[in-house]
């Protein structure tokens, strides 16, 4: 049994990650997977959804003879990232609230 | 399967795509098995999964529509915070409002009875109450008037009449008036019940949050 996660959440820690440092696909995933088993399948569409949304913006660098493609983040990313942080600590606070001691109203 | 392979069906089956946006992905995972290496080939295809659901969790990211059934993996339960309590009631209201309002009409013949009869014992308490100020001045002046005329002629007389008026302007200051703004006062607050009751049918259960 685990807690299974959201998309939103997803956005979040994409966001998170990329705006630590510019960084290229396979890194998120492993960054990610540092917090929770997602499979690599979750992961393009969430990236591709980011970038539509104008919050993620892409720039090729070669590396050993191919391309590898940087993920940065942008301001309306960066004021998105900002969101779900307050977001996410308002939740978090309201669930640890009931999880520990069985929740006051 | 092998890596070739896999991409191979993914580029298939991302056939509904613009080109551009299937190249984009196309591209994203031959780096991404490039940066894996070669010796984590298969653990990242276990990873990705089904190459057909992979490109419909893609398609459906892009707005297109797939009808091969849904993959559930991003139907999890949201961390996005309970809506504010006004959104709730705003939108508990709509609803609310409408069968309120269908029941009322519905209803019609039997609260406009009871509504016309309260209204109607309102309105004879106040006619009442100015019929009876409206004597009482009239009778006063009169009187007043009438008394003054006939002291010269019957004294008496004219001091029993001009006595009555005194009576009635006592009546009047005493009593009358004070029993007036009593009466408007609860009709007013009546009013005012009646309207805050109608509101709060129409507004639900809590004020803000």
């Amino acid at each position: 049994m685990g807690l299974s996660i959201s998309s939103n959440l997803l956005d979040a820690l994409v966001l998170s990650v990329v705006r630590n440092e510019d960084t290229y696909g396979y890194k998120i995933t492993q960054e990610i997977r540092n917090a929770m088993d997602i499979s690599e399948s979750t992961l393009y569409p969430v990236l591709r959804r980011l970038q539509k949304d104008d919050c993620l913006e892409t720039y090729d660098m070669s590396y050993m003879g191919r391309n590898r493609r940087y993920y940065k983040i942008t301001q309306k990313g960066i004021l998105t990232h900002e969101l779900y942080k307050k977001e996410w600590q308002s939740y978090k606070s309201k669930i640890d609230n009931i999880i520990s001691d069985g929740g006051e109203i | 399967m092998n890596r070739t392979e896999y991409l191979k069906v993914l580029e298939g089956k991302l056939n509904p795509l613009p080109q551009e946006e299937r190249q984009s992905a196309i591209a994203y995972y031959n780096e991404f098995f490039d940066d894996a290496g070669i010796e984590n080939e298969q653990a990242v295809i276990a990873s990705l999964g089904n190459p057909e659901q992979l490109a419909e969790s893609i398609l459906k990211e892009s707005g297109v529509i797939s009808t091969a059934g849904e993959s559930n993996k991003y139907n999890n339960a949201t961390f996005t915070p309970p809506p504010t309590k006004g959104q709730a009631i705003n939108n508990n209201n709509t609803s609310r409002n409408f069968w309120i309002a269908v029941l009322l009409i519905v209803s019609f013949p039997v609260w406009i009875g009871f509504v016309g009869g309260v209204f109607g014992v309102l309105v004879g308490i106040i006619a009442a109450a100015l019929g009876i100020t409206l004597a009482l001045c009239v009778v006063a002046v009169v009187f007043f008037v009438v008394g003054i005329i006939k002291m010269f002629m019957y004294p008496l007389i004219g001091v029993l009449f001009i006595g009555i008026s005194l009576v009635c302007f006592g009546l009047l200051i005493l009593a009358v008036f004070p029993l007036l703004k009593i009466i408007f006062k609860v009709i007013a607050s009546a009013c005012k019940g009646v309207g805050s009751l109608i509101a709060s049918l129409f507004r639900g259960r809590g004020v803000t949050a």
